[in-house]
């Protein structure tokens, strides 16, 4: 290797790896340049922010995470990363790292020993247990997830346990249930590479999810032709590269679909696919997750009402925007692909949107072909991996099972080697009602881990602002605003500083090492609370004991020898991700969500399940599931098969799901709407992203965007404060005209990171029925320049 | 009614406590691809080539790959922001990025 200085080595490897995600190979001698004289070690992790799963190979150094570049091998990202991922490494450093357990006394959170403060929150859990939940997060690792799962539903007979995933995509999970029986996407990214129109329902992927999108435009460089329509409610960096901008009425996404339908079914020009619908698919009417049946000509009948004047009416697009929409589904030769992501799910109709973005689909034919799928994206890391499918949701077991189903309870009781009868069949609080038991009363406790509540909940005034005088741990890497109302706070590792496996958007598993130690006194959240479950086991709790009387979480090492798991020091020299991993795989087998063993993970830079092992030995992952030659659980005599269709075996559901006004509307009094969302630079609630200096001095602060005209007629220019006031709440915040976005019209935008100016004491309470997500994205304010 | 003062770094929490920022690299290296749309390649290779602070490799048909080196952190991502907005370009991705030789932040 040329002998040269450490900055001459280091822009070598630099250069290497960008050459390398060019041609997609590194140099033969990338490793030497990488580590240089001074040698960093280089392993695998996926990225720990958003649900694209980017795969990141970490350099290490010192026992510091000192270089991250994209994972040329990973064919997530290959070898690219985004603005945030830039700094997922560093965002390890904040010098307010939680280091030290603490315990409220006195009015004021103290510094204890762990032994304090798992018997603080035991001794809680002992008496209280029917009373207590658990908020978790999309950002849990599949073993943190199922750990949680295990200690609540099997240790405490309760279902009090949901995700903030619960604010974010579960309307995506009961629109593919409802759907199709089975919840996660059919597609996956490879169907981003061969679409020829992308049309983003709300979606604006350039800032949530930038690596995706420049997959699909960095096609365009290749000369490559993808068109791209923008249906939104506001310009976005998304609608720079668009091809067309459509902008619709907030809400008017249901009547815009339902006007796709008639015009593939009712118009002359429309094509809808007669032979792949009658294969397919059947239809059903309603409201709820049930419906009666109906007759292809009955829900011909019952589009009648979405002509083209009355979506325009409703939704505010034109009859030739809709046309140009449908046209593209009723090419029989193009290959459409549908994203969306919080646009959709955040939205009082969550779950019949996501129907009717399938209905289109399905009619179209435009659906478990290469380039033509509905995709939902999902905004953490995890959401898919541990939420959906490890299944921490209120309703919920693992691997698609429910705790109302006998038959699931009793496969769960005897995994977890449970006696009879331990898992409670009543569904426990969703997360607003979580919250809402909290204000009440009706919950006198829970642990929050890896999330950010007091901040992220809608219609904060109401939700969160009892959360004091309740009992609450916290388990978190940094102070946020939820710590500042615990009464117990305790110091998460974070990423690589231990091992993990995240589930990302496209069914994929992937899994990584422990690179780092924690800072300080920083422990795993997994072992947090199997120490917690230990110590309840020590003073007698009976849940924490399987039938046989021993320790729930009996774990053994990897030669089948018992390991003292809540002992920190013997916790850390064994890698108890395998062993939960290994316990819930079989787990996943119920629904064909078949992931992969761990110790193939290792080897591989994820793969999507389901995986199977192949006669020569080696897995296979699945690309398109319910195809016909790919999804190996399809039926071999039909070319796609729903296999969990719910009415019809083989079958998915067309839905007539009517338009539906939002309960709130601007008037007299509030006449705007806010929406609200996330930017490029912050990560949700900015608990990370506004520790990063460059992040935070790119978007330091919070703020109004406003369409010129109103903001003309208001006087407001840019800067000046504005008060944004609605039925729940007002805040503040400077204005900013022509900026990123431009908001349509009659509406305006506020980011949610700032934690001192909290949006959501203004949003809206209201959630989807059926899948209980609440509505961030539209809500009637008044404006006020201050 | 909550209100932030903020400073250039140090930033107070809604709590009024003070959020602890990261320390900083003084030898930040980063590369990225450089990605171009039609004719954009010309465009983008001719504003490149007047950046002192920065060495350009082989360009690909699918795009430009070059190091930015700096002396800060901060003048790490104006660099990166600046070569998103050149002429030619559509989109600079972040390949690489090292930060070590970190120290204290002040």
């Amino acid at each position: 290797m040329i002998q040269t200085n450490r900055r001459q080595f280091l822009k070598q490897a630099a250069m290497a790896a960008a050459a390398g995600a060019l041609t997609g190979a590194l140099p033969s001698d990338f490793n030497g340049l990488a580590e240089g004289a001074d040698a960093l070690t280089w392993a695998k992790a996926p990225c720990r922010f958003c649900g694209t799963g980017c795969g990141v190979m970490v350099g290490v150094k010192n026992g510091r995470v000192v270089a991250v570049q994209g994972d040329l091998e990973n064919p997530v990202n290959r070898g690219l990363l985004c603005a945030k991922g830039y700094h997922v490494g560093s965002a390890l450093y904040g010098e307010d790292r939680l280091k030290e357990p603490m315990v409220r006394k006195g009015g004021k959170l103290t510094p204890v020993t762990w032994e304090e403060a798992i018997d603080t929150v035991a001794k809680f859990i002992m008496k209280n247990s029917d009373e207590f939940g658990i908020y978790g997060s999309g950002q849990w690792t599949i073993p943190e997830g199922y750990t949680a799962m295990k200690f609540l539903k099997g240790g405490c007979s309760s279902n009090h346990l949901d995700p903030n995933a619960r604010l974010c995509m579960a309307s995506a999970v009961v629109g593919m249930i409802t759907t199709y029986g089975v919840d996660e996407p059919a597609g996956s990214y490879d169907d981003f590479d061969v679409c020829d129109t992308v049309i983003l329902w709300g979606n604006n992927p350039a800032e949530m999810h930038p690596v995706l999108w420049s997959r699909i435009v960095d096609r365009r460089a290749k000369g490559e032709k993808v068109e791209i329509i923008d249906l939104a409610t506001r310009r976005t960096r998304s609608t720079e590269s668009a091809d067309h901008y459509i902008e619709f009425s907030p809400q008017g996404d249901l009547a815009i679909a339902n006007g796709i339908c008639r015009y593939l079914i009712k118009s002359e020009e429309g094509r809808y696919d007669r032979e792949w619908v009658e294969n397919n698919c059947v239809f059903r009417e309603g409201e709820d997750g049930v419906g009666k049946p109906m007759s292809f000509d009955d829900y011909a009948a019952w589009l009648e009402t979405y002509t083209p004047e009355y979506v325009q009416k409703v939704a505010g697009i034109t009859p030739r925007e809709l046309e140009l929409l449908a046209s593209r589904f009723a090419d029989p030769d193009r290959k459409v692909l549908s994203l969306w992501c919080m646009g959709m799910n955040q939205h009082t109709r969550g779950t019949w949107i996501n129907n009717l973005v399938y209905n289109v689909h399905f009619l179209s034919g435009k659906f478990g072909k290469p380039g033509s799928t509905a995709f939902s994206l999902t905004g953490q890391p995890s959401a898919c991996g541990t939420c959906r499918e490890v299944g921490t949701l209120a309703h919920a077991l693992p691997g698609g099972r429910l705790v109302a189903n006998e038959i699931h309870r009793s496969q769960i009781e005897a995994t977890w080697k449970l006696p009879s009868g331990r898992l409670n069949p009543k569904p426990g609080f969703h997360a607003v009602a979580m919250f809402d038991g909290l204000q009440s009363g009706a919950l006198k406790g829970a642990w929050v881990q890896v999330t950010n509540p007091a901040q992220s909940m809608p219609n904060l005034n109401k939700l969160t602002n009892k959360l004091k005088s309740r009992f609450l741990v916290v388990s978190d890497i940094y102070p946020t605003v939820t710590t500042d109302v615990a009464s117990v706070v305790l110091p998460s590792a974070c990423w690589v500083e231990k091992n993990g496996l995240f589930g990302n958007s496209e069914r994929r598993t992937q899994q990584w090492f422990k690179m780092v130690e924690p800072p300080g006194n920083a422990r795993d959240d997994v072992w947090q609370m199997i120490a917690v479950a230990h110590r309840l086991y020590e003073l007698g709790f009976s849940g924490m004991k399987d039938k046989n009387g021993k320790f729930l979480f009996t774990v053994t090492d990897d030669s089948g020898k018992e390991i003292e798991a809540w002992k920190w020091d013997v916790y850390r020299q064994h890698n108890v991700d395998r062993f939960l991993f290994e316990e819930y795989r079989p787990l996943t087998h119920l629904k064909q969500k078949n992931v992969a063993p761990y110790d193939v993970l290792v080897k591989n830079r994820g793969l999507r399940w389901p995986v199977v092992e192949q006669a020569d030995g080696t897995w296979k992952e699945t690309s398109r599931r319910f195809v016909r030659g790919e999804d190996p659980f399809v039926n071999p005599e039909r070319e796609i098969d729903f296999y969990w269709g719910k009415v019809e075996k083989g079958k998915a559901t067309i839905w007539a799901r009517p338009y539906q006004a939002p309960p709130e509307i601007p008037d007299k009094k509030y006449p705007f709407w806010l929406c609200t969302g996330r930017v490029l630079e912050h990560w949700h609630t900015g608990t990370m992203t506004r520790r990063v200096p460059q992040l935070h001095n790119a978007m330091p602060k919070a703020y109004v965007e406003l369409h010129p005209v109103d903001a003309g007629k208001s006087n407001i220019s840019t800067g000046d404060m504005v008060r944004i006031t609605s039925r729940r709440g007002t805040i503040e915040l400077p204005a900013w005209l022509n900026g990123r976005s431009l908001p349509a019209k009659g509406s305006v935008f506020v980011p949610f990171f700032e934690e001192t100016a909290l949006i959501n004491e203004v949003t809206l309470h209201e959630f989807c029925p059926l899948s209980k997500e609440p509505d961030y994205k539209k809500c009637a304010v008044k404006i006020e320049k201050v | 009614m909550r209100r932030l003062e903020y400073l250039c770094i140090t930033q107070k929490t809604a709590s009024g406590g003070k959020r602890g920022c990261l320390p900083l690299s003084d030898m930040p290296i980063s590369s990225y691809v450089l990605q171009t749309e039609g004719t954009g390649k010309e465009a983008a290779l001719e504003a490149l080539a007047g950046l002192p602070w920065l060495t350009i490799g082989e360009p690909a048909p699918n795009g430009i790959p070059v190091v930015v080196e700096s002396a800060s952190e901060h003048e790490a991502k104006a660099r990166g922001d600046e070569l998103a907005q050149l002429p030619g370009i559509s989109n600079a991705v972040l390949v690489y990025h090292n930060f070590e030789d970190l120290h204290e932040c002040e």
